[in-house]
């Protein structure tokens, strides 16, 4: 008998590997040694240009951001920021301003239907224009034409945003008393304004009042933050643009709007609740 | 310089086990070109592991199951199923030889394993089954159905002491 062991041990031995596996072997778990350092390079590389791109975006988002924002000023008891105006269209009678019926209004806003009218000029006719613009196409619009109040109390300028081509604007603005006011524009502006209850006047005897474009603002505030701002000039001659691409200024009966439309505008009434939803509070006007 | 040191001891460990990995490897894959790829990458591996080894029964242990284990995902590849494996004559000087190597290469992997290190490195049944991390009754039984094939293969020719 033969012995297994001896014969397959024999057997193999035969079998002799590549004379140069052994050096390939070293050379090569060096290099794989590199290549490991290589991918910690290329790991790094990456860490390195994800944390450029995101710096990057932070930049250019704290940069470039403000360009489109919507400007808005922040206080301990609310913040306001402009919204869209809402349009309506209800005939007008008589030379007389109406608040509109709004489906969608407030039990509150029942409040505003009430007839302001005393206004000595007369209403330009209404003149079709397009209303489907966005919202935030208004401000960029506005402060080309003309500087733009701010709800302040104060009245002085108090915008977010720095650099913000609106804030050097509303440096024009100073304050002047109610009654100059009153006799300049020809009524008692708070004895025509009706809001709900809970709304007062926060200017006490002095009103936010933009010499350059000859605008007023009186602002109101009410309850849950919310408060209500309402602009008035005295140019009643002017009638809107009929640029349809653009955001005109209305001046009509004594009212000041921030419109696109000729035909239909509205008090730049806003509302704020909690600080952080801004509401249309009131109707429109139309004339 | 601990690097260089550790570099060299294991140059000098790959020396050392580079032939029974190889012949291992051959066993298992029967062909000159795939045992010196599992052999490479075994020691590759080996080069670039940052394990500690507490003695040279754990490094030759480790060796040993990282082979079988790379044969073992060599078969079961879906490369590997898909092609058709190099088949490799080998001219041995005797037929004894011959018949005994090609008669253990019909044998399935499991048991070609433990009859290599059983009759090639001389292991016992305790050390293979600490090596492959296996029970010592499975190394007898695959062992046993090993020799019973190889003998029904052999016809009873030799003696499997």
């Amino acid at each position: 008998m033969i012995l297994f062991r001896d014969t397959y041990k024999s057997a193999f031995k035969d079998i002799e590997p590549d004379s140069e596996l052994l050096s390939k072997i070293l050379v090569k778990g060096l290099e794989e040694k590199k290549v490991i350092h290589r991918k910690w390079v290329y790991s790094f590389g990456t860490l390195a240009a994800s944390f450029a791109l995101v710096l990057c975006s932070v930049i250019g988002y704290m940069n470039y951001t403000d360009v489109n924002e919507i400007p808005g000023v922040v206080d301990n008891s609310y913040v306001r920021q402009v919204s869209e105006p809402y349009i309506n269209e209800i005939p007008v009678e008589n030379n007389t301003v109406k608040i509109a019926e709004n489906p969608t209004e407030r039990k509150e806003n029942k409040a505003l239907k009430q007839v302001i009218s005393d206004s000595p000029a007369k209403q330009p006719d209404p003149i079709e224009k397009n209303v489907d613009e966005p919202v935030n196409t208004d401000v960029p619009s506005v402060a080309s034409h003309e500087p733009m109040l701010t709800s302040e109390p104060s009245g002085e300028a108090a915008y977010s945003g720095e650099e913000n081509p609106v804030q050097r604007e509303v440096s024009h603005i100073e304050e002047m008393p109610l009654s100059d006011y009153y006799q300049y524009i020809g009524f008692n502006v708070l004895e025509k304004i009706s809001l709900p209850s809970d709304f007062e006047y926060s200017g006490e005897d002095f009103v936010p009042y933009n010499k350059t474009s000859d605008v007023a603002m009186f602002s109101f505030l009410g309850d849950d933050s919310r408060f209500a701002n309402i602009s008035f000039t005295k140019n009643v001659e002017e009638p809107a643009k009929e640029d349809k691409s653009t955001n005109e200024y209305m001046q009509i009966n004594g009212m000041y709007n921030i419109n696109k439309s000729t035909d239909t505008f509205s008090f730049e009434i806003l509302t704020n609740i909690n600080e952080t939803e801004v509401k249309e509070l009131a109707d429109s006007l139309t004339k | 310089m601990p690097d260089k040191d550790a570099h060299i001891s294991k140059r000098e460990i790959i020396e050392k086990y580079f032939d029974m990995i190889y012949k291992l490897s051959y066993s298992q894959m029967g062909n000159k070109a795939d045992a010196e790829d599992i052999t490479q990458d075994v020691f590759v591996k080996f080069m670039q592991c940052d394990k500690e080894f507490s003695s040279d029964e754990h490094i030759k242990a480790w060796l040993l199951r990282v082979t079988v284990n790379r044969c073992k995902s060599f078969f079961t590849s879906s490369w590997q199923k898909k092609t058709e494996g190099l088949s490799e004559d080998i001219v041995f000087n005797t037929e004894e030889k011959s018949d005994v190597y090609y008669a253990t290469l019909e044998l399935p992997q499991k048991y070609r394993i433990v009859i290599h290190l059983f009759y090639y490195e001389d292991m016992s049944v305790a050390d293979i089954a600490k090596y492959l991390g296996i029970k010592e009754t499975t190394v007898k039984t695959q062992l046993h159905r090993g020799r019973e094939l190889l003998k029904t293969k052999l016809k009873g020719e030799y003696d499997f002491v």
